[in-house]
Formats: structure tokens, C-alpha cells, sequence
């Protein structure tokens, strides 16, 4: 048999900063005291409710007594047009296929946000409107004076706009690009008079995703993460500040604000994961980017530079040559490249070691001098060379032969 | 005084020179509408000083020389205020420079007022309070919305610059010496 389930107590919120209307409703005498699946259509109208700008259908699951919510964005400021919204339901459910028939309308909501302006009043929204680059906005104001003899700027240059009834008018700017930090202002002035009202709204650059995202150790006690995070879509006004970054490990759940725009410390604790697997989240009010990197953390050790070189003279031409590392982790394995030059030429060796390093080079040229060069890396896992430590020295005079 | 130093007329002639540099709109107001987006002829017929936001030329000219020196300090002070809420409204300060070089200069000029008080102390006159209006605020951006708010800006930032213009006028109307006047 037929049941009627005419959504009731329909109630209609707004919020002028998302310009979004939150409709409230419930549905009463559901039957069989379970839940049905239904499908509620809403028409929303504009200055007048025969002039319907949006139809669109809602599916849910509805218990007894539920009250339901669904909201709506307006493309025009809410308070630059009267709304009027009713909605209609019908049963969607196999189990009642019987009862698939509309049901009737609601009443009309009517919606109201601005009251009605005076003969000299001229009001423009919506005020501080942040989008992003690309996308459309539209800007309206409503006055009590007759529309011909307004006058309306975007960037300084004269703008026509759409009338929307004898007080309202409506100015779509699609695809809008970036211009200033300091935001786009639009204003409107009456012919002949002080009167005038304006709006500035911001247009935020696209927050791209962070790029080069990497992260190594010098001393196995602090990860440091870099990327180069692209353009800055900070706004004047505090309208937006500037992108953050936040650093979420996945293995450990730990998660991280970072203080720079490009760089982040992560704390190594003596209990950690060999394993790390990061994702850098870069978000400002109007988007996420999120990239990701899965590692090992012995392959991602870069040394810092060799330290305590020293030189010990085995006779003219021959010298010990020195140095030291930090010691990294478990006494890590580090290659190293020395490299001497002098007399012209250049040479290079390659020694292994784990705290200290040394090597003999022979064949040097008497009373002449050196530059000496050492830098280490990972001889496991190669990451990145140290920076080179360059010290020199002369090699002493030869003796002079028995005569 | 500590961190006084030089006579009456070095003084009052460095006081001139600073209120001649604030009153040149190219120093801060210019540079505000131009970042601020407000460069139209009617953006910039909006831009007009609040009446009595700042001291008038005739109310400053009639005030005692104490009197004068701490009015003109007493609003600088609440310039200052302001020039921080402005500046509290970019993203980067650097991005309007002027307005940190304004600071430094109103500090300038209140350093000089504070010594030039303390100069003057030996003579009689007595400090009679200027009756002040609401005096120069930036109302809150929430308030207004932020181009409402750029326009208070311009109207706040053009009532400083004339206001300077007036103070100049006033120091070149003080005379040689600290007891005479040229009025």
C-alpha cells in the first residue's frame, strides 16, 4: 500500500562564509520500526520560489525519528538574493519496493540572511573571500538606488555586471588569477555621490607539492628531512598564512609540526625502526599535498666531515697521514678518499675504517708542498660524500748525501 | 638629560627637519596605496583624513610649547599603535618597509620632544593637557572586512602625514631662543 513520509519540520540554516545553506528536516510514521533506505530531492529557488536554480537528490539510510542534515553552496553570496528550498522523499529500498512513489513537497523555506537595503544604502559581498587561483567567484551588491547609476571596479577598471532583481546585481569573474598578497579589491560607487562599498577578496596561488623530499643522518641521533616547498601561497590580512608542513611517520605513528617551510628535524630515539616510512604533509585553508618516502635509515647516512688530520714525516718523502670521523652508530664502516696534491700531480686512494684513518703515501718530492684532502661516506650503503677536509703540509728538506 | 645633547636651536632645527620628512606622503601613504591596491582617483577620494582623528594646525598652534610637546607626543604614541596594526596585516613586514622606517623615525622624533621638554623645563610655562577627541585608532579588520579596513589605512596614514605637516609649521613658527616665539 502507498505510505506518504513528506520530510518535515524542514528548517534551513546559513552560513554567510561558505555561503553554504545546512538544511535540518526529519521524516515521521516510518514504518516497520527499521531503517529504510531513501532519496530526497531538493529544489532550491532564487528571488522568487518559481525561479528554481538547483534540483538535486540526497540517498541515505533514515532511522525513526532521525533528524537529517544536508548542505548546499551557493555560488552567490547568500545575502545578495532571497533562497527558498523544499525537498520531497521517497522510499528506496528493495525490501519495500512498493513504496517507491514521491512523496509530496514540503512547504517552501524561505531564507533571508540581509535585510532589505535602504534608498542610500549600497552593500557589497561577500567581504574577505578567499579562492584559489583558477577558480570562479562571484561578487554582488545589493542597494536601495536604482542599479544605473552604480558604477562597479575590479583592479581599478570599470566591470558590468548581471542584474538579479531592481536592488541586486551579480558579477561572475571566472578563472581568477593571483594579483597581490594584499588581495583584489572590487568597489562599487554611486554616479555623483560619496556613496560607495567595496570588497576585497584573495586569490591564494595553487600550494603545490612539496618536491625533493629527502631526508638523511649525520649522527644517527637526528634525521634531517628537506624539500623545496614551491611558491608561498601566504595572504596579507591573515587570510592565510603561510603553507605548514607537517612530518608523519608511519611505522611509529609519530607525527611532527616543522617549524621551517623547507627543512625538518626528526628525533632518532635508541629504540627506533630501522625503517622509516614518511609522508610530508604541506597544507594551507584550501588544500593538502602530501608526498612520501619509505627508507632505510643506514642508507641514508651522511658523515660529516673528517676531523684531527695530522701528518707525521717518515723521512723526506714519505708521510703518515691521519684523521678521525664522528663515530656513527654502532661504529659504522666508512669509506673514505684521500687525495694529495703537489709537484703537479694529483693522487688518490681509497681507505676503509670505522673511528680512525690513516695512510701512508710515499714517493713525495723533498722541501715541497702538499694539499691533502679526505672526505667519508657509507662504505655499505653509499648515500653522500662528507665535505672534504683539506689541510697542508711541506715535506722537509732531503739530508745531504755523504760525499 | 642622558642622550641629550646640543642647544636649543640645533634641536629645534632637527625637529624641523624631522617633521618636514613625516610630512611627505611619499614616505608611507604612497607607498600604502600602492600595495594596498587603492591607486584610483576614487579609492583615493575615499582616502580622506577622519575629522578629529589628529590635533588641527590652529588647535596646535595655540597650545603652550609643554602643552605642544606633549600632544605631539602623546599622539605620536598612538601612531605608533597603529603603525603596528598595520604592519600586523602583512604577511611579511618587508613587504612595506616604509612602515618599519616610520617607526624608527617617530621614535626619532619623540626622543627629540622628550629632550627638547626637558630643555625647556627652565622655563615657566606649565603643561596644560590638550583636550584630546578619540584620537588616531584603526578600527579591527574583522570589524569592517579588509577593504573597509584599507580604507581606514589610508584615511589613518593621511591624517598622520598632515598632522606632521602641522607640527612642522608650529616649530617653524618657535623662535630662536626657548622663552620667545615668532607668533
Amino acid at each position: 500500500e502507498y505510505l506518504s513520509l513528506t520530510p518535515e519540520s524542514l528548517k534551513v540554516f546559513t552560513n554567510s562564509a561558505c555561503q553554504c545553506l545546512q538544511l535540518q528536516w526529519n521524516v515521521h510514521g516510518l514504518p516497520y520500526h527499521q531503517e529504510l533506505k531513501m532519496v530526497f530531492q531538493m529544489e532550491i529557488s532564487r528571488i522568487r520560489p518559481s525561479n528554481v536554480i538547483w534540483v538535486g537528490n540526497y540517498s541515505t539510510t533514515v532511522k525513526r525519528d532521525q533528524v537529517l542534515h544536508w548542505s548546499w553552496e551557493s555560488e552567490l553570496p547568500l545575502e545578495c538574493a532571497t533562497h527558498f528550498v523544499r525537498i520531497q522523499s521517497m522510499v528506496d529500498d528493495a525490501k519495500f519496493p512498493k513504496l517507491s512513489i514521491w512523496s509530496n513537497w514540503s512547504s517552501w523555506e524561505e531564507v533571508h540572511v540581509q535585510d532589505y537595503p535602504g534608498p542610500s544604502t549600497l552593500l557589497v559581498f561577500p567581504k574577505n573571500k578567499l579562492v584559489e587561483e583558477g577558480s570562479s567567484i562571484t561578487i554582488c551588491y545589493i542597494s536601495g538606488i536604482n542599479h544605473n547609476n552604480i558604477t562597479c571596479y575590479l583592479h581599478n577598471e570599470l566591470i558590468h555586471g548581471e542584474q538579479l532583481d531592481p536592488k541586486a546585481s551579480a558579477f561572475k569573474l571566472n578563472n581568477v588569477s593571483f594579483f597581490k598578497r594584499s588581495g583584489t579589491n572590487f568597489f562599487c560607487k554611486v554616479n555623483q555621490t560619496d556613496i560607495q562599498n567595496g570588497t576585497t577578496f584573495f586569490v591564494s596561488k595553487v600550494l603545490e607539492e612539496p618536491k625533493n623530499f629527502s631526508c638523511e643522518t649525520q649522527d644517527f641521533e637526528t634525521l634531517k628531512c628537506t624539500w623545496y616547498p614551491g611558491v608561498d601561497t601566504g595572504l596579507d590580512w591573515n587570510i592565510q598564512h603561510s603553507q605548514s608542513y607537517t612530518l608523519f611517520e608511519s611505522f611509529s605513528g609519530k607525527k611532527q609540526s616543522c617549524k621551517h617551510k623547507d627543512s625538518c628535524d626528526w628525533k632518532i630515539t635508541q629504540d627506533s625502526q630501522e625503517m622509516y616510512n614518511f609522508t610530508l604533509t604541506a597544507a594551507n585553508n584550501l588544500r593538502k599535498r602530501s608526498v612520501n618516502i619509505i627508507f632505510n635509515l643506514s642508507h641514508r647516512v651522511h658523515p660529516m666531515a673528517p676531523h684531527s688530520v695530522h701528518f707525521e714525516n717518515r723521512g723526506a718523502t714519505t708521510v703518515l697521514m691521519s684523521w678521525k670521523v664522528h663515530v656513527l652508530g654502532n661504529y659504522l664502516t666508512l669509506q673514505c678518499q684521500v687525495e694529495l696534491e703537489g709537484n703537479g700531480k694529483v693522487i688518490q686512494h681509497r681507505v676503509d675504517m670505522k673511528v680512525n684513518g690513516e695512510h701512508l703515501f710515499g714517493e713525495l718530492v723533498p722541501d715541497t708542498q702538499y694539499v691533502a684532502r679526505v672526505r667519508c661516506a657509507n662504505a655499505k650503503h653509499f648515500w653522500k660524500w662528507s665535505e672534504w677536509t683539506v689541510e697542508n703540509f711541506t715535506t722537509p728538506e732531503a739530508a745531504p748525501s755523504e760525499a | 638629560m642622558r642622550g641629550c645633547s646640543g642647544p636649543y636651536q640645533q634641536l629645534l632645527s632637527q625637529l624641523q627637519r624631522q617633521a618636514n620628512l613625516t610630512e611627505d606622503t611619499s614616505s608611507l601613504l604612497e607607498p600604502y596605496i600602492q600595495h594596498q591596491d587603492l591607486n584610483t582617483p576614487i579609492l583615493r577620494g575615499s582616502c580622506t583624513e577622519h575629522p578629529g582623528a589628529f590635533p588641527s594646525k590652529d588647535a596646535l598652534r595655540g597650545l603652550s610649547k609643554q602643552s605642544f610637546l606633549w600632544t605631539v607626543n602623546t599622539t605620536l604614541g598612538r601612531v605608533l599603535k597603529g603603525l603596528v596594526t598595520l604592519q600586523k596585516q602583512l604577511l611579511k613586514p618587508q613587504d612595506l618597509e616604509e612602515l618599519e622606517t616610520a617607526k624608527r623615525n617617530i621614535q626619532g622624533i619623540r626622543n627629540n620632544i622628550h629632550c627638547m621638554s626637558w630643555l625647556l623645563n627652565g622655563s615657566s610655562e606649565t603643561v596644560e593637557p590638550m583636550p584630546t577627541g578619540p584620537g588616531p585608532w584603526l578600527p579591527l579588520t574583522s570589524a569592517l572586512g579588509v577593504f573597509q579596513a584599507k580604507l581606514e589605512g589610508c584615511r589613518f596614514l593621511r591624517g598622520y602625514h598632515r598632522f606632521m605637516g602641522s607640527v612642522g609649521w608650529v616649530f617653524r613658527e618657535w623662535g630662536e631662543s626657548p622663552s620667545r616665539s615668532r607668533r
